[in-house]
């Protein structure tokens, strides 16, 4: 089989050697860019919502950890980002 | 426990470290790929001010692995280059920096590509280049936050055809680190990549993934009848190519790979994102070709051969992303920064008119694809419990995938034989579809006597996008005679409209503004879902089933950029475009050798739906 190594086109740019005057890589083509087509470039208002609890007691409240919960606030932590649980009252 | 929910990202992008990227005009490096992935603002490297709509949940920056990091290097006149003559050589040429020295580098590495050796054997250049790519993974994976994977493309196209593949570690440095990625200066064959991951994973316990793509560009070598060399197809074949290409990339700027109007005459939105005259090679596209580059006749074909060899090769799930080589992951159809740097948005004619294939033939422009034909596309979706590398893999190890071309569609399938249409209302719809069923890339076999299976599926809109036309289940099989079929059902659309004499669905209408280029939600709908059982189910045939689905019409790059820029729209191009999703088929066997009973089959990767992982609990 004939081959051709990774040559001509890893992309689109690659070109034969021969070929290569046709990059077009010239400064003068394109010394200005146009700088606004990103709509989103230096967008200014809230894109989305976060969900979340502003008012939770652990165990290191006095009026929950004497009557029974035994989770900490490490684990409150931990537990709001991932998935696991574990129940105070199923260990 | 926490459901599984639906995590966005590209497991294909370039930046600087690639060659055929950082040597052209690419300047951006992994470190600024992941932060525009983040939703950071950056600066692409023509200087024009980028940033994401929303940030990607995860990014695979997937930099080639011949002689990768060489114009990093060369920027940096880093004496690790200077350890061989070759090295010494180009590191002269490229000295000036001028665009002149740029220009002659780069032959001069394409030079030495063309006799198949590595121009840097012997040295310590990969492996230090690899260290730095896998550092810039490490330093911006934020476990449950961003998921930054470590990657690389394996490039391999004999005769100029496109049999690349992306491998996607589960692994961290400490891993990856141990073994330089295998390069195409090492093997063009499949069969020896997959060999060489599994030596990776014997050596160092970690877990590899391969993902093929560019099917449409491989001249028929993709979805092939035969290996690489030229052997006929065998189980053992098959059982390897499943076991470390379980997902093909179907979706991407070069062309779409779901389906080609040739294989599908009567499906009126097969024909999207064509790319079919050839390769990057000289050899012109034959339509014998054809059944062997897209998705959905490989799924056929596979159906075949599994009846045929006892396993099959084409099984696999399906997920988009984008092949950009600009180091910005941008898959939307108005944020659309292209697929290499020099056609980075511009009212330059360039940005059109570069020519992308057809190369060979500078006098016949008749085999010639544009960047105006490339398409904004695609994302990964993955379905998973956490956005770790862990949790993400394994989802792309088990199919639990689907591709969009760009949108954020939220889409869910389940199929089964005990469903019921009042499942669909259930509060545990989720919990009910995994307990009863499987998800896409699932398993179903052995239909018990007189039942048909039957798919529970919801599409959501992508939230800051465009609303959706209809949902349809595309199902494959083979007759007992052999023969490769298929039907696409309609089977959720939105308002009133009723099947034809032809049994077509009307079009949803278009609300495109091509002079303003935007499009308004007066049509379509937000959210749909369908309840749907096959009525044509033949227990004793192999099938498969996948759900597309398609939003309204909106308006294509070109279009946006027309407005943006104040230039003509490609004549040849359509103004609007409806994007859609693929998901990964589920798999209807009848005599499933691996089934302990009737029902679905559980992949051992998804057990651990009933627990929590080791990974999780770590955390």
């Amino acid at each position: 089989m004939k081959r051709y190594g990774i040559i001509t086109i890893l992309g689109v740019l690659t070109v034969l050697p021969c070929q290569a005057q046709e990059f077009a890589l010239h400064e003068d083509d394109y010394a200005e860019r146009d700088k606004k087509y990103s709509p989103y470039v230096d967008e200014h208002f809230p894109k989305n919502v976060y969900f979340g609890d502003t008012h939770l007691h652990t165990s290191w409240s006095a009026d929950a950890g004497l009557a029974g919960p035994t989770l900490g606030p490490e684990f409150a932590d931990r537990v709001a980002p991932v998935s696991a649980s574990t129940r105070s009252n199923s260990a | 426990m926490r459901s599984p929910c639906v995590f966005f990202g590209d497991t294909h992008l370039h930046t600087a470290y690639s060659a055929d990227a950082g040597m052209v005009g690419c300047t951006l490096g992994p470190d600024d790929a992941y932060r525009f992935a983040k939703g950071e603002q950056v600066t692409s490297s023509q200087g024009v001010p980028a940033r994401l709509q929303r940030p990607l949940d995860f990014l695979v920056v997937s930099d080639h692995a011949e002689n990768l990091g060489l114009a990093v290097a060369l920027a940096e006149d880093s004496p690790v280059l200077k350890e061989n003559d070759w090295g010494r050589e180009i590191a002269e040429i490229y000295a000036p920096k001028t665009t002149d020295a740029q220009i002659k580098s780069y032959e001069y590495w394409m030079e030495a590509t063309y006799t198949g050796d590595d121009p840097l054997a012997g040295t310590p250049f990969g492996q230090t280049m690899w260290q730095r790519v896998t550092e810039a993974a490490e330093r911006h994976n934020q476990p449950g936050a961003f998921t930054a994977f470590i990657g690389f493309e394996w490039t391999s196209q004999p005769n100029g055809t496109n049999m690349h593949r992306n491998v996607i570690y589960r692994d961290g440095k400490d891993l990856a680190d141990q073994v330089v990625p295998i390069s195409s200066y090492d093997t063009d064959d499949p069969e020896k990549l997959w060999a060489w991951m599994q030596d990776y994973e014997d050596k160092t316990g970690g877990k590899l993934l391969a993902i093929p793509h560019g099917g449409n560009l491989s001249n028929g070598l993709m979805f092939d009848d035969t290996t690489l060399s030229g052997k006929a197809l065998t189980e053992d074949y098959a059982k390897r190519r499943m076991a470390y290409e379980p997902l093909y990339e179907i979706t991407q700027i070069k062309g779409d790979g779901e389906a080609h109007p040739l294989l599908a005459s009567n499906d009126e939105f097969a024909d999207y994102g064509t790319w079919d005259k050839g390769s990057f090679g000289p050899e012109p596209k034959t339509p014998d070709m054809l059944p062997k580059e897209y998705a959905r006749s490989a799924w056929k074909r596979g159906l075949a051969y599994e009846s045929e060899l006892g396993a099959n090769p084409f099984k696999f799930g399906v997920l988009g992303s984008t092949d950009a080589h600009t180091g910005l992951s941008t898959a939307a159809e108005n944020n659309f920064f292209g697929k290499v740097s020099l056609v980075e948005p511009t009212a330059d004619p360039i940005r059109f008119e570069e020519a992308i294939t057809g190369r060979f033939t500078p006098d016949d422009p008749s085999d010639d694809l544009t960047h105006s034909d490339a398409i904004a596309s695609g994302l990964a979706a993955v379905w998973a419990r956490e956005n770790t590398r862990e949790a993400l893999w394994d989802a792309m190890k088990r199919k639990e995938v689907y591709a969009t071309t760009g949108t954020r569609m939220l889409v869910r399938v389940f199929g089964g034989f005990d469903f019921s249409v009042t499942d669909m209302e259930r509060s545990d719809f989720a919990e009910r579809g995994y307990a009863k069923g499987v998800p896409m890339g699932g398993d179903l076999a052995n239909a018990p006597a007189g039942k048909a299976p039957s798919f529970m599926i919801r599409a959501l809109r992508d939230p800051d996008g465009a609303n959706l036309d209809r949902i349809q289940v595309i199902k494959g099989w083979t007759t007992q005679d052999g023969e490769p079929m298929e039907k696409i059902y309609d089977v959720a659309w939105s308002g009133d409209r009723k099947p034809g004499p032809d049994g077509k669905l009307p079009p949803v209408g278009d609300t495109v503004n091509v002079e303003e280029a935007t499009y308004t939600n007066a049509i379509g709908a937000p959210y749909l879902e369908a309840f749907w059982v096959d009525p044509d189910f033949d227990p004793a045939e192999r099938a498969f089933y996948y759900v597309r689905v398609l939003e309204i019409p909106t308006p294509r790059w070109t279009t946006y950029d027309a407005k943006v820029f104040g230039v003509e729209r490609p004549n040849d191009q359509p103004a609007s475009q409806q994007e859609r999703a693929y998901t990964s088929p589920i798999w209807c066997t009848p005599k499933a050798k691996t089934a302990a009973a009737s029902g679905r089959i559980r992949p051992s990767s998804t057990a651990d739906f009933d627990g929590i992982t080791a990974e999780t609990s770590a955390l």
